[in-house]
């Protein structure tokens, strides 16, 4: 990359109203500008940040998850345990990275009580133990449901909550930045940081949340009499127009000077220099660097998938070139300082005296000029 | 003491230029797309980039009054130069046609291994795929309002489902958006062929202090081959 500085990108595939998005030349363009010496955010990133925090994990989230924990239960009852053994892998996923959420204790006990029948399933009586163990600590006090769970089930749980009321107990103690931000420990709103919260033994998951702020989850293992301390950041969470809503604008022609301004809450956002949205235009795409380059437009031709690199990588370093020649402009302090003017003089007298001793062949320089020739008369 | 090591170097720095180095003023001809191709049509202005030991030097939007109908005429309406280059580096230039949109329609580039005084050409080739074309005399709308009151312009169809032909603006295009007649080219709803003659069109001119929004044709002109909105 000579003479180009590297920069902070961020490459954002964009959907056009028919729902097409160039995610393949928007992932070709991120590996090239790598290649370019940049730090490049991919499209998958970019959308992730800008979600975080802006994902409900309440009682809708909750009762999807319910849903396909029953599902999982259905297909167990169908002896289909490759199914079921899915089903509960993917809501233990959802529940672990939505810390639990905060719409009620009842996904993560229903979520144990599935791994526990197919524990059961396959005869495996330990683990099926534990994660008897690990409902109980997630809702402690809750009731399970006779339509939902047999009689076998509901004893089985209320006998083992009954043993382990009499372990001792444990506790967290969290901390936050910035404080005042809401603590819900499996799925139940607990107390307000900074504070310290007692549990019953076991696994447990916490979600933190605080207006405009993307939410922070920690997942936890309490020992016996034990205190577990965590400390987390919540950062702030993107507010600016969804990237739903910056396409339709984009491909609105009287609204797309607007979308290109939204991009730029964007960039200021992901922290990036720059990003860089890649818009579907019929079998083309057509490119918007935001926010724009000096003298230059935030929008690039429309031009084919494969020139799309090229485009930008040569738009980027028309940028960086004119910054370095600006950046060399108002270096011009030196002159300020008589030691400066010593130094410059005498390096100045040595040069050119050494280069009328040293120089193997008359300098040259020269000029170019572009032009065309004069067309033909009409 | 300032002056005096001033004065020392200027009397060095003009003995040296007073010896035996010579200057070498190159030239560059930008050759016209060779016929038959006609991607040329409809360039509104040119950029040029000269490249050299990792500087770039970038000119300005030259562009003419009107942009380019005859593959003859296909030519930079001025002349880009660049000083101090090193005559033995390698230097890169870079012409970039345009068309009113800021659309790259024609392009191309060479690597002069040295500067030298002989005259160096490069031509100038399509960019791919060459669009077609539609060319559009906007003061025939604005009822004696300069052109420059005009800020962006929309050029849509309604023929199978609303569908947006053109959209340019003069915060992108720049310079480009100025020559009168415009000519943009097309990526979508308009067939290279002039199959879609006579579609009907609407020309929407932005910028104006009453919105100006035209019905019009889009009429393929078979010796010209392109779409003028008439």
């Amino acid at each position: 990359m000579a003479g180009a500085r590297a920069e902070r990108l961020a490459v954002l595939p964009l959907e056009s109203p028919d729902g097409h998005v160039a995610l393949g030349a928007a992932d070709k363009l991120a590996a090239d500008l790598v290649r370019e010496g940049h730090r490049v955010l991919s499209g998958a990133e970019v959308a992730a940040r800008l979600n975080a925090g802006n994902q409900s994990a309440g009682r809708d989230w909750a009762a999807e998850l319910l849903k396909d924990i029953d599902a999982g239960r259905a297909a167990l009852t169908r002896l289909d345990q490759a199914l079921a053994s899915n089903i509960a892998r993917k809501v233990g996923n959802q529940l672990a990275s939505g810390g639990g959420g905060t719409g009620g204790p009842d996904p993560l006990i229903q979520w144990a009580l599935l791994q526990r029948q197919l524990a059961m399933t396959a005869s495996d009586t330990s683990q099926a133990a534990r994660w008897l163990d690990a409902a109980i600590a997630f809702g402690p006090d809750v009731e399970l449901d006779p339509l939902r769970h047999p009689n076998i089930e509901r004893d089985a749980f209320a006998r083992r909550r009954a043993a382990r009321r009499n372990e001792p107990g444990g506790q967290l103690s969290i901390a936050t930045t910035p404080t005042a931000v809401e603590v819900a420990i499996d799925g139940v709103r607990r107390c307000e940081s900074p504070c310290t919260v007692s549990l019953m033994p076991g696994r447990h998951l916490a979600r933190m949340t605080l207006p405009a702020h993307a939410a922070a989850t920690i997942d936890f293992e309490v020992a016996p009499g034990a205190t577990v301390s965590r400390r987390v950041s919540l950062a702030p969470a993107y507010s600016g127009a969804s990237l739903h809503v910056i396409s339709a604008m984009l491909a609105d022609p009287h609204r797309r000077t607007e979308g290109a301004s939204a991009l730029e809450p964007v960039a200021r956002f992901l922290d990036v220099d720059h990003v860089i949205a890649i818009l579907p235009w019929g079998e083309q795409t057509r490119f918007m660097v935001a926010p724009a380059p000096p003298d230059q437009a935030r929008f690039g031709p429309v031009i084919a998938p494969a020139d799309l690199s090229p485009a930008v990588i040569g738009r980027l370093r028309a940028t960086h070139d004119e910054a370095a020649r600006e950046a060399s402009k108002k270096s011009t302090a030196w002159y300020a300082s008589p030691i400066t003017w010593l130094i410059v003089g005498g390096a100045a007298s040595l040069a050119v005296g050494g280069y009328f001793i040293l120089r193997p062949d008359p300098s040259q320089d020269g000029t170019l000029t572009v032009t065309s020739l004069p067309p033909p008369a009409p | 003491m300032k002056t005096l090591f001033l004065k020392l170097s200027a009397s060095l720095l003009l003995a040296a230029s007073c010896g035996d180095s010579a200057k070498v003023d190159g030239l560059l001809y930008v050759d016209p797309v060779p016929e038959p191709d006609r991607s040329c049509i409809g360039v509104a202005g040119f950029q040029v980039v000269i490249s050299s030991q990792g500087r770039d030097s970038t000119s300005e939007q030259l562009v003419g009054p009107a942009p380019v109908f005859d593959t003859k005429r296909c030519a930079l309406s001025g002349s880009f130069m660049v000083g101090d280059l090193d005559v033995g580096a390698p230097v890169t230039v870079t012409v970039t046609g345009y068309d009113s949109s800021g659309a790259a329609r024609v392009g191309g580039t060479t690597t002069l291994t040295k500067l030298q005084a002989e005259p160096s050409h490069i031509t100038l080739h399509a960019i791919s795929p060459t669009l077609p074309l539609l060319v559009v005399a906007r003061s025939q709308w604005l009822a004696g309002a300069p052109l420059s009151s005009v800020t962006g312009m929309i050029v849509a169809t309604a023929k199978m489902q609303p569908m947006e032909l053109v959209s340019a603006n003069r915060m992108d295009a720049g310079r480009y958006f100025d020559p009168e007649p415009a000519a943009f080219g097309v990526a979508v709803g308009l067939a290279a062929d002039g199959a879609d003659t006579d579609l009907p069109i609407t020309v929407e001119l932005l910028g104006m202090a009453t919105q100006i929004r035209q019905k019009a044709t889009a009429v393929w002109d078979p010796t010209r081959l392109y779409y003028e909105a008439r």
